[in-house]
């Protein structure tokens, strides 16, 4: 048995993907290689390292030490 | 007519009456964003100086009714209106019994209508009622009894709203025997779960403390005990909000973007590491709360990068979902296939801004979690900089484009205007941008939240980033961009509910390309889910609570100031130590009971 998610998305694959919108639908059954993901993923954590480094020479070495309290 | 014979039944065609309830929670939270944006503007324009036309002494109230308005009244009764849709389209079968529906409907708006009127009965000095509070009502601010009556009366709404979607699953569940739990179910079912743990706090607070105060039964309280019972409630309170938006990138944006959800099991596993992971954290909202001890503190901030994960992995999933679609329309390269995507959608390109902007709130957020850096932005303008980002678009903006997707499902009626819908989304993108980054920056420089008038005499904020005056130009531009954005959204979905019916506006949602079957079968052990979660708040909260409480006591010293816990903890661990073992033996009893069940 496939899973419980049933008549309402069974029926969903008679609609067109896409909201209507026209598909290529050989892709379907090639296998998917989520690449553009990883390399959306990697460019986030380079903008995150270069944050970090920024965040160390501006905020700390540029000013004086904050002290609290 | 054939055509009409043909097309597909949409939700409201299936399940009118649940269609009706869900449109009256959605009116109730686009009425709240209305509101919310009128004190937003009027807020930005006063604290920036262009504008001052009322007295800064109203400005808490305006600040009040803004954060109650839009955090508590138009998420929540956005959630509960797309929960209920969530159930009912995902089991394909009507609510049990809809009188309850209505109920819990009728005693969440009763309550936000006491709430807010306790609010705005403070801009008038004829009743003898105020509420300036903030939306984070803990002592010693104290608000009028009315103010907490509603809140309680609201949240009882909510928790009825709960047992209505449980219900309604045990009556599946009889029907289908041994089917696995559809996934938008799945996940209603485990943010309701952590919704009750997290509301347990808040509700000992109010019907505990701040009413019996604010009605005069009591004398004093404990500030300390009513800002860790808030935040208890507070941080998770974040993730109710944001646990809708997650459904609706998870099930809804890759089916516009042509293609369909990469991973069934992945996506119940990030539901389950938010019920369990999302209350143990909420102390890193009080790093720099004097009563709690650091080590408490340090706990929290480590709890907390373990709640990095889940998000991370939503990204993952669902931008491989959408870029699936991508690849399905025919999209190459490495980068190339987001061009191949439906940016003139208004729905999609809305729910892909707002997953941008919570990849940058994620950014503000990392340094707020951190318990040193926090020290740097605490209490400065930079925090309104983050959850602007975070609840103010990842959330509000999902919602919003959720809402074009779903409102003519829920009414028959296409949306009136999707170019204005388009521009809509585009203009809270721009908007926030400039908004939050002027906030952002400003916090840096020191300048303080939650003042009416952060320019002081005599003083000048350092230079960076641009001047403090200049940011405040860059603030209003944004805020006012972002009123412009919010009215335009509601002219829309008023103008489509006035536009005549129209047929085959069904959009049914298709099943993920790896499915349930691929799941591990203890995913939907929810009473495993919530042994777990509860062992892990106590954790996380008995010695921190024990400690407060032996500090000040229950209803506080009355008076003064409240001494830094340092040499009290050691004490104070010995004595909770032995509680805490005999107690957690139990409780890991109970939950290996729950195991074998
Ligand atoms: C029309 C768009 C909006 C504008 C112009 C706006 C503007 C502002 C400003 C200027 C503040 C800071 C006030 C201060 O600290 O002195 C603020 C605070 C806040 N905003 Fe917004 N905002 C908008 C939309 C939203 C949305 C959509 C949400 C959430 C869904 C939100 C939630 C909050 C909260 C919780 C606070 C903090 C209140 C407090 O400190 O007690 N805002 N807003
Ligand atoms: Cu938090």
């Amino acid at each position: 048995m496939a899973g419980s998610e049933t008549a309402s998305t069974v029926t969903g694959e008679m609609n067109p993907p896409g909201d209507g919108e026209p598909i290529h639908e050989d892709a379907e059954t090639e296998e998917f290689d989520p690449i553009g993901t990883l390399a959306l993923i990697m460019t986030y954590f380079a903008i995150l390292v270069i944050a970090w480094v920024y965040v160390y020479f501006i905020e700390f070495l540029s000013r004086d030490l904050t002290v609290i309290g | 007519m054939s055509a009409e014979l043909e097309a597909e039944p949409t939700f409201v065609d299936k399940f009118p009456e649940e269609a009706r309830i869900i449109r009256a929670a959605m009116w109730g939270s686009f009425l709240a964003l209305t509101l919310g944006a009128i004190f937003g503007i009027i807020q930005t324009l006063h604290r920036t100086g262009l504008a001052r036309p009322f007295s800064s002494v109203d400005y808490y109230t305006f600040l009040t009714a803004h954060g109650v308005f839009l955090v508590i009244s138009f998420t929540i009764f956005f959630l509960v209106g797309l929960f209920t849709w969530a159930v009912v389209r995902s089991l394909d079968r009507p609510l049990l019994n809809t009188k309850i529906t209505w109920t819990w409907y009728g005693m969440m708006a009763v309550g936000m209508t006491m709430t807010g009127i306790s609010i705005l009965a403070g801009f008038t000095s004829r009743i003898d009622m105020s509420a300036d509070v903030l939306f984070t009502f803990y002592a010693p601010l104290q608000a009028h009894p009315l103010f907490y009556t509603g809140l309680v009366v609201f949240i009882i709404g909510t928790w009825v709203a709960g047992a209505d979607w449980f219900r309604t699953w045990l009556a599946w569940r009889d029907e289908n025997p041994g089917e696995r739990i559809p996934l938008q179910t799945f996940m209603v079912l485990t943010t309701m779960i952590m919704w009750y743990i997290a509301t347990l706090a808040i509700a000992a607070s109010v019907l505990l403390f701040l009413l019996p105060w604010s009605l005069g039964l009591i004398e004093s309280v404990n500030p300390t005990l009513t800002r860790t019972l808030f935040w208890f409630f507070g941080h998770p309170v974040v993730y109710f909000w944001l646990m809708p938006a997650y459904m609706l990138w998870y099930t809804v944006l890759p089916k516009i973007a042509g293609g369909r959800l990469f991973s069934d099991p992945l996506a119940r596993v990030v539901f389950v590491l938010f019920l369990l992971l999302s209350t143990p954290v909420g102390i890193h909202h009080q790093y720099l709360d004097p009563g709690i001890a650091e080590g408490f503190k340090f706990i929290s901030m480590t709890n907390t990068m373990f709640l990095l994960l889940p998000s991370l992995l939503t990204a993952f999933t669902v931008v491989a979902s959408v870029e699936y679609g991508a690849r399905r329309r025919g999209g190459t390269g490495i980068f190339g296939w987001l061009r191949a995507l439906p940016w003139r959608n208004p729905a999609f390109t809305g729910m892909m801004l707002a997953g941008l902007m919570f990849a940058a709130g994620g950014f503000s957020g990392m340094i707020n979690a951190g318990l040193n850096i926090n020290y740097m932005i605490h209490n400065t303008i930079w925090v309104p900089g983050h959850f602007h980002l975070t609840v103010g678009t990842a959330v509000a903006l999902t919602f919003m484009a959720g809402a074009y997707w779903l409102w003519p499902q829920l009414t028959n009626r296409p949306l009136y205007s999707p170019q204005i819908g388009l521009a809509q989304v585009v203009l809270w993108f721009i908007g926030m941008a400039l908004m939050s980054n002027a906030m952002h920056a400003q916090g840096l420089l020191g300048v303080p939240r939650r003042t009416a008038e952060p320019e002081y005499a005599g003083f000048e904020y350092p230079m960076a980033f641009g001047g403090f005056e200049e940011l405040n130009l860059q603030l209003a531009i944004g805020g006012t961009i972002l009123f412009v954005s919010t009215v335009l959204f509601i002219a829309n979905i008023v103008i489509t509910s006035w536009s005549p019916k129209a047929s085959g506006l069904a959009r049914p949602l298709p099943p993920a390309l790896s499915g349930p079957e691929d799941a591990p079968k203890v995913l939907d052990n929810l009473r495993l889910w919530v042994g777990i979660a509860l062992v892990l708040v106590f954790l996380a909260y008995a010695l921190p609570l024990a400690g407060i409480i032996s500090n000040s006591g229950v209803f506080g010293t009355g008076a003064g100031t409240y001494p830094v816990w340092i040499d009290v903890p050691t004490a104070v661990a010995e004595r909770a130590l032995a509680v805490v073992t005999g107690v957690t033996a139990t409780l890991v009893n109970a939950v290996t009971g729950v195991f074998t069940l």
